[in-house]
């Protein structure tokens, strides 16, 4: 590009000069142009390539603008209008578009659009002498017979606004042809709006252009009720709009992105109030998010490159997705301004609100004596009005991953006149800046300027120097500056890089279209694989796919085999999912310019699958006895990845009486008789069913009372202590002289110095009985205490013995008799 | 009071209800059916017939035993753990069947400085509904009862 652009920098320098020879118009002064300024594009018949020569930019002298046609909306592009009841597809309108340099400085632009149907021409220059805007007004009365006339421009005159004498400072050695080649990075610079990048890497789906260095960016453009409304229910002047808006800021993107912005389709809503999809809100977050959730609904297979939101609801701002260009949708939460979290889809999404706000947007008007409705709706007639055009602008930017400028660093030299002389940063308009990031800094970047100053030099569109005010003009300039270096080397990872000279204009572009009716199957592998298993295979096939070219990608495992190819081998990892995504590019018939063939669709799918080991039952629920009205725990031993449990109550493998809530590897059961349970262990390769184990229950015995010499069948000194907040279990049957088949002893318990206070439950065995709520003796710290108790003795002989105190404890029985 | 009573009631050292009856009052033979154990009586609980309130400075509150933790309505006496807390100053309880005079026992004594305190009982039942009754003697005092058996 050096070349090329070294030499429209000695025709910049030597324009510079001639301009401030002549004085620019004053701001706000409104010129009516001579009939023969805009003759050659009012022509039925108008050439490629226009020369405007006389256009009356300054006080005493003209300005030549070299224009050529070009293209704003896509091939196949549609107006779709919905009023609520019926939706038409229609045509975009019959306007040409022309783009070009005012002295053939490269630091300005031009753009016109021409109406097919009326004549009326629409102007937007940006030089450094200025902003200006050229506008139609319909002649009152008008001057021919319309009918003969057919409308054509004889009907309109023209005006010149220029709105801004302060711009020609330039940004102080700040041209975006500037030799930076990559910038140094900046915490901030990578940042995106609440999510990072998918995890599976970035879907391209920007379209390339043949024969030149440029790229084709189509936006579907989307708008609502509230700019119906502000554009006086007219579906053309909403149209007219987002054309003029897209032509300009296409205008500007190929300038300094080499990006031509083309309108693939437009939507319309001009049923009045409540008939378009969109929720009422005035925080443009809300609105973003709606649109995401909107769009990854009712349109994920439509091809876009960004979806832009013109909305006239009265938000005073814009918010877009950074660095998601070309990106397939993501999960994503948006922090609304009354910090509400709303769940939705992130991607290619900018929403720009206030877009029909006229009353503060559009400060003057054209000069018609005979109308109060003048101008082209949509664009800014006259005065400082471009806000428009700069959120549109700066919004797009963001999602092709443009960072807010005063975060982008750039010299030394710039940042040391900063807050922070430690960074550098391409301009200090940082007002206003959010906290985005979850830093705690709402001014992470430079700053330097704010609302009540000027900063010393303008900012850039993706600057926030639009709110910066000298007098009522913006201190922003229609340029990336030399933001458009850092979007470029981000660019590179999100758009496809052709080959070729890099004209300033795109030359011949071609948008390639669609490539017939290819899709890709839906991916066919096994559900589930071995944990580690290799060899496992997974394949897709194609429709119409011809040369299609293959990749694959995978979490959660190893791909063993070539991955350019449609089935693949993969070997699973030790447990999880396996995720496989699998993406097939079919090369578009234009593609021949692009050195990677990076021009046709792409096709992507992604199958789940689980890698685990099926369950085995390694321990069975066991039998048991227990006395009438004591609960009992069943337990099952099993190994398997991620299992869940069921347990049933009848013989093995009956599943007609579930227990409810029985879903652990064990469940507590009292039953009042005997009953046999089962449990089933289950996981995503299959089941397990346990044996069958049967609780019995012993009923409440007559017993007789056995007197014994008093014995100490327990004393835990010197040995096992009750564990703190813990169970110990004793047979006590055949100790002590106590018989088998005893179903109570009676005793005194003694506790031997504890250390805390606590309590000790008592009571029957086995030792998976569940524990009453009772107590058998309550004790305080240090004092050693006795009890007399009688203690219900479990079917198999035992009893257990749990310590509620935080310390193991020391703990007695005397038995002095027994019951059988 | 013979021996053989003695041998078929367990009475050890601290069943001193049995003692203070007059001899009139003794029955039986009874034999002993052991219950895995179960709390009948916690005072801590919302107000009921087995639950609050706590008793009080002198009160009296009688308890329905029989019909519950699986203690039949035929059953004559309970083997019980008996548990105090919450004691607002140093007291008795005394228990007895209820309907009949409070006899001069004491079935467990504590003072406030005790945050629980247990001991283990034999009490014979009435046949009134509510077939327990416990004495405070003084202050205000929380009363758990944990049945282990019962005799018939």
């Amino acid at each position: 590009m050096s070349q090329t652009l070294s030499l429209l920098r000695r025709i910049a320098a030597t324009c510079l000069l001639a301009a401030l020879c002549s004085h620019p118009l004053a701001a706000a002064t409104v010129s009516k142009l001579n009939d023969d300024v805009l003759a050659p594009l009012r022509g039925p018949s108008a050439a490629k390539r226009i020369l405007l020569s006389k256009v009356p930019l300054y006080e005493h002298g003209t300005a030549a603008v070299d224009l050529e046609e070009f293209e704003v909306w896509a091939p196949g592009g549609k107006l779709i209008v919905s009023d609520g009841k019926s939706v038409q597809y229609l045509a975009p309108p019959p306007m040409r578009f022309f783009r070009g340099m005012v002295n053939g400085d490269a630091e300005s632009f031009a753009y016109f659009s021409v109406d097919g149907r009326t004549g009326a021409v629409y102007g937007l220059l940006s030089t450094r002498d200025g902003k200006f805007s050229v506008n139609a007004a319909r002649r009152r009365p008008m001057t021919r017979d319309r009918s003969e006339s057919g409308d054509r421009g004889d009907d309109f005159d023209y005006f010149l606004t220029a709105s801004d004498q302060s711009d020609e400072l330039p940004m102080t050695g700040k041209t975006w042809e500037c030799g930076v080649e990559k910038l140094p990075p900046v915490s901030q610079i990578n940042k995106r709006l609440h999510v990072q990048a998918d995890a599976l890497g970035h879907q391209i789906a920007a379209q390339g252009i043949t024969g030149t260095q440029s790229y084709a960016m189509a936006v579907d453009i989307e708008t609502d009720d509230e700019l119906f409304a502000a554009a006086g229910n007219s579906v053309s002047a909403v149209t007219a709009l987002a054309t003029n808006l897209t032509g300009a800021i296409s205008t500007i993107y190929n300038r300094d992105l080499h990006i031509n912005v083309v309108l693939q389709n437009l939507h319309v809503y001009s049923g009045g109030p409540g008939t378009d999809p969109w929720i009422s809100t005035s925080d443009a977050a809300v609105g973003l998010a709606d649109l995401g959730n909107n769009y990854h609904t009712n349109h994920a297979t439509l091809k876009r490159s960004a979806v832009i939101m013109l909305s006239g609801k009265a938000t005073f701002s814009g918010i877009a997705w950074e660095g998601t260009i070309g990106m397939g949708d993501f999960p994503a939460t948006i922090i609304a301004s009354d910090n509400s979290h709303i769940p939705t889809f992130g991607g290619a999404y900018a929403w720009c609100g206030s877009i029909g706000d006229l009353q503060g947007a559009f400060t003057s008007t054209v000069p018609d004596p005979d109308s109060s409705a003048n101008g082209t709706f949509g664009m800014p007639p006259g005065g400082n009005n471009y806000w428009p055009l700069t959120e549109y602008a700066h919004e797009l930017g963001h999602n092709l991953a443009g960072h807010h400028t005063h975060c982008v660093a750039i010299t030394a030299g710039e940042a040391a006149g900063t807050n922070h002389p430690g960074q550098l940063f391409v301009d200090m308009c940082h007002t206003g800046e959010v906290d985005n990031d979850g830093s705690g800094h709402t001014s992470a970047c430079a700053t330097g300027s704010d609302f009540a100053s000027a900063p010393t030099e303008k900012g850039t569109i993706m600057s926030y120097c639009h709110n910066v005010f000298v007098g009522a003009v913006p201190q922003s300039r229609f340029t990336f500056g030399q933001a458009a270096e850092v979007s470029h080397h981000e660019l590179d990872d999100y758009m496809l890089r052709a080959a070729g000279p890099l004209p300033l204009f795109g030359g011949s572009e071609n948008i390639v279209t669609a490539v017939g009716t290819f899709t890709m199957s839906t991916i066919t592998a096994a559900s589930t694989v071995g944990p580690s298993s290799t060899g496992n295979t997974a394949s897709v096939t194609t429709t119409n796919g011809g040369s299609v070219t293959f990749s694959w990608t995978i979490t959660g495992g190893t791909i063993t085999s070539a991955t350019n190819t449609a089935s693949i081998t993969y070997t699973a990892g030790a447990s999880g999912n396996v995720v496989l995504r699998a993406t097939a590019f079919k090369n578009g018939t234009n593609g021949s310019g692009f050195a990677d063939g990076g021009v046709g669709i792409t096709d992507t799918r992604t199958v789940t699958i689980v890698s685990c080991v099926a369950p085995a039952v390694t321990g069975q629920p066991q039998s048991v006895a227990v006395p009438a009205g004591t609960g009992v725990t069943l337990s099952v031993g099993a190994t398997g990845t991620s299992l869940t449990f069921q347990w049933f109550i009848g013989a093995s493998g009956v599943t007609t009486t579930p227990i409810g809530g029985a879903n652990g590897a064990s469940v507590n059961v009292a039953p009042s008789t005997a009953t046999t349970y089962w449990v089933r262990v289950s996981n995503s390769c299959g089941t397990a069913d346990s044996a069958s184990a049967t609780v019995t229950v012993q009923p409440i015995a007559a017993a007789n009372f056995f007197l014994l010499s008093p014995c100490r069948v327990l004393d835990t000194r010197g040995g096992t202590p009750i564990p703190a907040n813990g169970v110990l279990n004793l047979v006590v049957t055949g100790k002590c002289g106590v018989a088998t088949g005893a179903t109570s002893i009676a005793v005194n318990v003694t506790v031997v110095s504890p250390a805390v206070a606590g309590l000790v439950t008592v009571y029957p065995g086995p030792a998976n009985t569940v524990k009453p709520v009772i107590s058998t003796i309550n004790y305080t710290a240090g004092r050693t205490l006795a009890n007399n108790a009688r203690i219900t003795v479990g079917v198999d002989g035992s009893i257990n013995m749990f310590n509620a105190a935080g310390t193991p404890l020391d703990f007695l029985i005397d038995v002095a008799g027994y019951f059988k | 009071m013979t021996m053989h009573t003695i041998s078929r009631f367990v009475l050890l050292s601290i069943v001193v209800l049995m003692t203070a009856v007059s001899a009139s009052a003794q029955s039986g033979p009874f034999q002993f059916f052991a219950v895995p154990p179960c709390r009948v009586v916690d005072t801590r609980n919302p107000v009921s017939t087995n639950g609050g309130p706590i008793v009080g400075n002198g009160g009296q509150r009688d308890f329905a035993i029989r019909g519950n933790c699986g203690v039949p309505s035929t059953a004559k006496a309970v083997s019980l753990n008996v548990t105090v807390t919450g004691a607002t100053t140093a007291s008795f309880l005394s228990l007895w069947p209820s309907g009949a005079t409070r006899p001069v026992v004491s079935t467990i004594n504590f003072t406030q400085n005790d945050p629980a305190l247990a001991n283990g009982a034999i009490v014979g039942l009435s046949t009134n509904t509510n077939d327990l009754s416990v004495f405070n003697s003084g202050g205000n005092v929380h009363v758990i009862l944990d049945v282990t058996g019962y005799f018939q």
